[in-house]
């Protein structure tokens, strides 16, 4: 989790019944572009394939 | 290959690499520039999802070589947001209209929207559609998409949105 | 795919790019939009060693009026031809042609040069071109020539460009005020090609058609200028007789390549109906 995603506090506070709308929580980063898709991944000691054709 | 120098603006900043001539301009984005949040999602230059704002226009950047953007200003979705880091206004449509759901095509979407509305600061529904005709969404079906960039402009235009009826 | 490897060049004057074009030969192709161009260079069914790029040349952009005629510069692309409120007024065919084209994005960087230079029988530009009697401007290493777009398609990307050479501007005669048009485009989805496109030109007197071009889009490798149709409706009114002979007419010229866009006879079939529509709007646009 990143510092965009609300806290289960934030998150709890604005609970209501059941079946009130509710908005996603990932919204905001993908918004943005921060959505962390297998593509964008870059982590220490990562392995690249690539097809020659 | 020899590589070659390039300088451009991206998101408002200078940027440099080196790159072959046959480097695109969305690997030069996503690897050189490290701002991943341009995507590619097809190799047929249908899908849009590579979309970003160059000099102006809404340009799918895996159809350019980086070389051709040579002293370009360019726009990707990490650079919408407003200077206080607040979501613009097509930002916070997106959320508020769910006019998403795995996300993948979004920074495309939201590029172009961004220039759709300065060519045309209060499109009908029809030209919202057509406005977004180079942008494939696998997930939504369009119709929050097109009420998010509904959503955009009005607020854009100091104008109440209402939400059309089902 | 990645494209294959190539060296760059961007000259400032077509006289640099018909000399590079020239010395580095066969293995050099010039680079205009590039969104037929570069999709082809990342399935590698194209593989240039050199590209020229033609976006730092001054010369080959703009439009102008000159004497009955527009003249529009190769690298004009899609977008500026829609924003143009002069060719919307004065070449409304070309302005809905344009609509037509792939999408907003492709629009801002595919160039009307690109479109009918490139030989590709999908290409909707090229027939429209051909309906309006258009003319093209080259320029090579021995100096610079005239060709009828009628006479510039010689086969699937197979064109009269010589060796070094490129098209520099388009000349189209002014269309008659008053005259009708329409092109009309059946396509699987919004942005394809066309399955198959019709382009009419005409002008009526008396509720009779006075004169008549017709043009088709990928319904044969080169585009098609449908002679004996557009001469069979002059001096008719259109009547459901003579769109159905007209229909006919055309589709007799056609031979279509059988793809994903429909068999053969499908797409022969609906050629003809988009020959019909097509003739039947542009009465209706006429005065």
């Amino acid at each position: 989790m990143n510092d965009m995603t609300p806290t289960r506090e934030q998150r709890e506070a604005k609970l209501e019944g059941m079946g009130c709308k509710r908005k996603r929580v990932e919204d905001a980063r993908f918004t943005q572009g921060k959505g962390n898709y297998v593509d964008d991944l870059k982590l220490p000691g990562m392995l690249h394939g690539d097809f020659v054709r | 290959m020899a590589k070659t120098h390039v300088t451009m603006k991206v998101n408002g900043a200078e940027v440099e690499g080196l790159v072959e001539p046959r480097t695109l301009l969305v690997h030069f984005i996503r690897e050189n520039l490290l701002l991943t949040g341009t995507h590619i999602g097809c190799e047929t230059t249908h899908c849009g999802a590579c979309t970003v704002d160059l000099d102006g226009m809404s340009v799918k950047s895996c159809t350019m070589f980086a070389v051709q953007a040579q002293g370009a200003e360019i726009t990707t979705i990490e650079g919408v947001a407003n200077a206080d880091g607040s979501l613009s206004a097509l930002q916070e449509g997106f959320r508020m209209m769910h006019g998403l759901q795995c996300g993948f095509c979004t920074p495309g979407m939201i590029l172009r929207a961004q220039r759709l509305l300065q060519e045309n600061p209060s499109p009908t529904e029809a030209e919202i559609r057509m406005g977004i005709s180079g942008n494939i969404c696998r997930c939504t079906g369009y119709q929050n998409i097109v009420k998010a960039i509904q959503y955009a402009a009005d607020k854009i235009n100091g104008v109440e949105f209402k939400e059309a009826a089902e | 795919m990645i494209p294959g490897p190539f060296s760059y060049h961007r000259p400032a004057t077509v006289a640099d790019a018909v000399k590079l074009l020239s010395t580095l030969g066969e293995e050099a192709r010039p680079l205009a939009g590039g969104h037929s161009l570069v999709p082809m260079m990342k399935l590698r069914l194209a593989t240039p060693e050199h590209l020229v790029d033609l976006h730092g040349i001054d010369g080959l952009k703009g439009i102008r009026r000159e004497a009955g005629r527009i003249v529009i510069g190769a690298m004009t692309t899609q977008h500026q031809l829609l924003a143009s409120d002069d060719i919307a007024k004065s070449l409304p065919i070309l302005h809905e042609t344009a609509m037509l084209i792939a999408d907003p994005q492709v629009r801002y960087m595919g160039t009307i040069g690109g479109n009918v230079a490139n030989g590709d029988p999908g290409n909707d530009m090229p027939a429209l071109m051909m309906t309006l009697g258009a003319s093209y401007r080259l320029e090579g290493p021995s100096g610079g020539r005239d060709i009828a777009a009628s006479e510039f398609y010689q086969g699937a990307y197979f064109t009269s460009l010589e060796p070094g050479e490129i098209l520099t501007e388009i000349s189209i005669p002014t269309p008659a005020a008053g005259h009708g048009y329409a092109y009309e485009k059946l396509k699987r989805k919004v942005g394809d090609y066309a399955t198959a496109a019709a382009a009419v030109v005409l002008t009526m007197a008396g509720g009779k058609v006075a004169s008549c071009a017709i043009g088709l889009t990928n319904l044969h490798e080169t585009p098609l200028l449908a002679v004996d149709a557009a001469k069979l409706v002059i001096g008719t009114s259109l009547d459901a007789a003579t769109l159905k002979k007209a229909a006919a007419a055309a589709e007799a010229i056609m031979s279509p390549a059988a793809d994903a866009r429909g068999p053969v006879e499908y797409r022969k079939h609906v050629g003809g109906i988009m020959v019909t529509r097509a003739l039947t709007r542009a009465a209706g646009r006429a005065s």
